[in-house]
């Protein structure tokens, strides 16, 4: 009993935390809704000469900066406003897929250059410090165009504007990685390395048996961190025009000329997406945690409570 | 006395840390079934012999042969040796991710390619030898520190090495746990295991060694039979080591 007691309490108050942010700042978008429904339900005509009144006549104190909002874009309550949404939340699946491919390639290629970074071979371990050096110095931003408009130039390699997004992310991202999984590994003991060797692991087995799942418990934070920081980053990919959430929300402005209300909810979106990553990430963690060292704690009330 | 082919074979071993001379000159002939205990002040060099013996250091002077194969650059030769000699370590290096039958198995299935149920029957009965079979299950970090230590004992036992090293095997145990992990390789001892032990623990060298080397400064000052050793020791520097370590 103690034992289910135990996970009981621990992941609502997770799940808790999470949808009480995500519950607090609807409410404050919300409240802008109703208000804004009230008071003016005009065309993209009449928003625009109300600004440009709002502007030119100071002689109307009264009427405040909230009151000059225009949450019908994007309420879930008028026809617009779905349309504008359900426009606004398709490029999550853009967002999503690309900065998990650019992930996925990250994670593999950061280990391939971070094996390196830790051996004896000098050599060796320069090619490490160069690759991890020259990549983490390019902004992420010149490098997307870099990849987009240049390397068709000097490779005659022309991705699409997706793939050009997962390249050049996954590129940016491996430096980082590289030092990651390059200080997960230093950190396991060097004892562990030498028992794995003495019962007569190759140095490959060794580190996939005994040094990287180790390894990985201890980084996991550093990468749920890198993740998130990737889904962000994605938005910069909205520059050479894939559709994902930030560039969608551009062209949303472009016809809605409302830029407070829609980049809000595209700040939603991303608040979200991140939340949901980092609940998955500390599960995970918690996950190989029970694993590893809470078995003690677990076992000991189940005895309890035979008695 | 019939001529075989040494377990270990030392021949004029020098290794330097940077420009630290730690170990000079090394001769060291070990025979099948002789069990050898190492002593010494501490830096004197004593772990860097046994880690030698198996290429966790490399030396770069000299000759290491161990049942007759050279120690070299050479991967195959490394992994010939490494498959016959065994190691168990002062800090017991057990892996904290996996379970004590795990601990056990691990080497067998990968790098023997023996069967999941193969290298479980060996494991438990290793287990059982060292008294912890009702372990089998747990973590390594549940277990008390000589419980852990005869793990590792066991974990090398599994591969089922010819030559077994041990490396200050008692010097991180609480004192009442250093006769459990003792008793252990005594039993071991007497089953004929050639078995090379830096140690600290005379008793245990009075009743396992046949011989005994004292170490000091990189080099082997005094080796000789255990009850000359103790009684008579040649070298004042030995002496004085003795006086000191047997004195409490």
């Amino acid at each position: 009993m103690p034992l289910v007691m135990n996970q009981f309490q621990k992941t609502p108050r997770l799940v808790f935390r999470m949808l009480a942010t995500v519950v607090l700042v609807m409410a404050l978008v919300l409240a802008g809704f109703s208000g804004a429904e009230a008071n003016d339900p005009g065309s993209n005509l009449e928003v625009v000469v109300d600004v440009v009144e709002d502007s030119s006549a100071q002689a109307k104190p009264e009427k405040s900066r909230f009151e000059n909002l225009r949450w019908y874009v994007v309420s879930p309550f008028t026809e617009q406003g779905r349309t504008n949404l359900k426009f606004l939340i398709d490029g999550t699946w853009s967002t999503l897929l690309m900065s998990m491919l650019a992930l996925m390639i990250s994670i593999v290629v950061g280990l391939l250059i971070a094996i390196p970074g830790i051996a004896k071979n000098k050599p060796l371990r320069s090619t490490n410090v160069i690759y991890v050096e020259f990549v983490r110095s390019i902004p992420l931003l010149p490098l997307i165009l870099w990849v987009y408009y240049g390397l068709p130039e000097i490779a005659g390699i022309q991705f699409n504007y997706f793939w050009a997004g997962v390249f050049a992310l996954a590129l940016s991202d491996s430096a980082f990685e590289a030092e990651i999984f390059r200080a997960g590994i230093q950190s396991i003991p060097k004892g562990q390395a030498e028992a794995g060797r003495t019962v007569g692991l190759t140095y490959f087995q060794t580190m996939r048996y005994v040094v990287m799942p180790q390894a990985i418990r201890r980084i996991l934070p550093a990468l749920g961190n890198q993740f998130a920081y990737m889904v962000k980053m994605s938005a910069l990919v909205s520059v050479i025009g894939l559709q994902e959430l930030t560039r969608r929300a551009n062209e949303l402005i472009v016809t809605e000329y409302r830029a407070l209300e829609i980049y809000t909810i595209l700040i939603l979106e991303y608040l979200v997406i991140i939340l949901i990553i980092g609940q998955g990430v500390r599960w995970l963690e918690r996950k190989l945690n029970d694993d590893n060292e809470d078995v003690l704690s677990k076992t000991k009330p189940v005895a309890n409570s035979t008695e | 006395m019939i001529e075989t082919v040494p377990a270990i074979e030392m021949i004029d071993v020098n290794k330097w840390f940077g420009d630290f001379h730690v170990l000079k000159d090394i001769n060291l002939n070990i025979s099948a079934g002789e069990r050898v205990v190492i002593c010494g002040p501490s830096g004197s060099g004593k772990s860097t012999v046994v880690r030698c013996i198996n290429r966790l250091e490399k030396h770069e002077k000299g000759t290491i042969r161990v049942d007759g194969m050279q120690l070299s650059n050479n991967r195959k030769a490394i992994a010939a040796i490494r498959n016959e000699v065994g190691m168990v370590f002062q800090q017991f290096n057990l892996f904290p991710h996996l379970t004590v039958l795990e601990n056990l198995t691990l080497g067998p299935i990968k790098a023997r390619g023996l069967s999941q149920s193969d290298a479980d029957t060996r494991a438990m009965a290793l287990l059982e030898r060292v008294r912890i079979p009702e372990q089998a299950d747990k973590k390594p970090g549940q277990l008390s520190g000589g419980q852990q230590q005869r793990v590792a004992i066991a974990r090398s036992l599994c591969m089922e090495p010819k030559i077994m090293l041990f490396d200050e095997p008692t010097s991180a145990l609480d004192p009442e746990m250093i006769s459990e992990v003792l008793e252990v390789m005594l039993e071991l001892a007497e089953e004929g295991m050639t078995m090379v032990v830096v140690t600290h623990e005379m008793g245990f060298a009075r009743k396992a060694a046949d011989t005994m080397v004292f170490m000091d400064e990189g080099k082997i000052v005094e080796t000789g039979d255990p009850k000359t050793f103790f009684e008579a020791p040649r070298t004042e520097r030995c002496k004085q080591f003795l006086d000191q370590i047997l004195s409490h």
